[in-house]
């Protein structure tokens, strides 16, 4: 269903890519899927129960971390087995699995500037695919942040990189201490992604 | 030395007195820190606020200090005074709150010119949320803080465009210790 060969055809430009991106390795991916494929993975989801999730650092509705529908299993174990070597591959960091979740960012949703680096979780590449929706986000732009880092901890912070949500649009980049990231609040309209992390 | 469950859990004390200072006398105050100069927070995986260290308003600080003794019932000193003013964008986050040994009081002043939907004071225990302390001009919080309670000031939304956030926050601490 998905048919995501076209986008990774070029490996060596994108690895070339990813290694160049600023403020830190990042990949921006337009028309991954096959634009019929969109509609199906929209009804699917629309099986999928969402939760709204709220913390100090972000309000948003999302499925539950483990999906609970086989449909939404079985498209996390489809992109594992179509991400994970390319990808793998074009970052160099050796990646075998994915976790998914779908978002659903309404007006007001936010989730503020976070690493996604834990000790323990073991997350090498973030990624986000923005999916269609009824009435495109006004905000909800996913922006990365260079930072300085002395110990371990982050010393200054500048604004680098500001992602639209494009439908269709693939985002991956590497986790780590400095990977500082966030999503802008959705102004209106709504931001619909599947997201999650790869895993050695 | 022990170690109670009171102290380990702390927080019995969550209140909010309102009506402590009036509009008229919260934007003197806001003039004033405003002359006295703020400084900007911006790293950004804490916070993002406007930051005041010990405001020079000693006639106020004390007339809270003695609510908080009437409150408490304890007799008690200020350790730590700041004002944090937020605008829209702004937060801070509880992993950006430093753990409170003893049981001293957090006390928070609002002295925002009106209210803000969904900026609120949240302390929580164990990552919970044990209580809200919603932007309400001229209200006090008096909070007992603890090694498990932390706070967070909660994103301010852009959606409110003109929003202003000024808290006012003591930590009071025992006069014997």
């Amino acid at each position: 269903m998905l048919r995501l060969e076209e986008a990774f055809r070029d490996e060596p430009a994108l690895a070339a890519r990813w290694r160049a991106a600023a403020p830190y390795p990042h990949l921006v991916l337009d028309d991954v899927a096959a634009p019929d494929a969109l509609p199906t993975l929209i009804e699917m989801l629309e099986e999928e129960p969402v939760e709204r999730y709220e913390g100090d650092i972000f309000v948003f509705d999302a499925t539950a971390p483990e999906p609970r529908t086989t449909e939404l299993r079985a498209l996390r174990e489809d992109l594992s087995r179509l991400l994970a070597p390319v990808l793998s591959r074009i970052t160099g960091r050796p990646v075998v699995r994915a976790d998914l979740r779908a978002y659903a960012y309404r007006v007001g949703h936010y989730l503020l500037p976070h690493s996604d680096h834990q000790e323990g979780l073991a997350r090498a590449l973030a990624f986000a695919w923005y999916l269609p929706t009824p009435e495109p986000p006004v905000g909800g732009e996913l922006e990365l942040y260079r930072c300085e880092l002395a110990a371990g901890e982050i010393t200054s912070v500048a604004s680098a990189q500001l992602i639209e949500p494009r439908p269709n649009r693939l985002v991956v980049f590497e986790v780590g201490d400095a990977s500082l990231h966030q999503v802008r609040e959705v102004l209106a309209g709504l931001r619909l992604s599947l997201a999650g992390w790869f895993y050695p | 030395m022990t170690t109670t469950l009171e102290q380990l859990f702390g927080a019995r004390t969550m209140t909010i007195v309102p009506e402590v200072v009036d509009a008229t006398t919260a934007a003197d105050l806001r003039r004033r820190f405003e002359r006295a100069g703020y400084e900007r927070y911006g790293l950004l995986d804490r916070g993002s606020y406007d930051v005041l260290l010990d405001p020079a308003e000693p006639a106020l600080i004390g007339r809270l200090v003695e609510l908080a003794r009437t409150q408490s019932g304890r007799a008690l000193v200020v350790t730590e005074a700041r004002v944090l003013r937020l605008r829209p964008g702004d937060y801070l986050l509880a992993h950006h709150d430093r753990p409170r040994d003893g049981l001293p009081l957090e006390l928070v002043l609002d002295l925002s010119p009106s209210a803000v939907p969904g900026a609120e004071v949240h302390y929580r225990r164990r990552g919970k949320v044990v209580f809200r302390v919603e932007t309400t001009p001229g209200a006090l919080a008096i909070v007992e803080r603890g090694p498990s309670v932390t706070c967070n000031h909660t994103y301010v939304s852009k959606l409110h465009a003109s929003a202003e956030v000024v808290r006012l926050v003591l930590l009071l601490q025992d006069a014997t210790t």
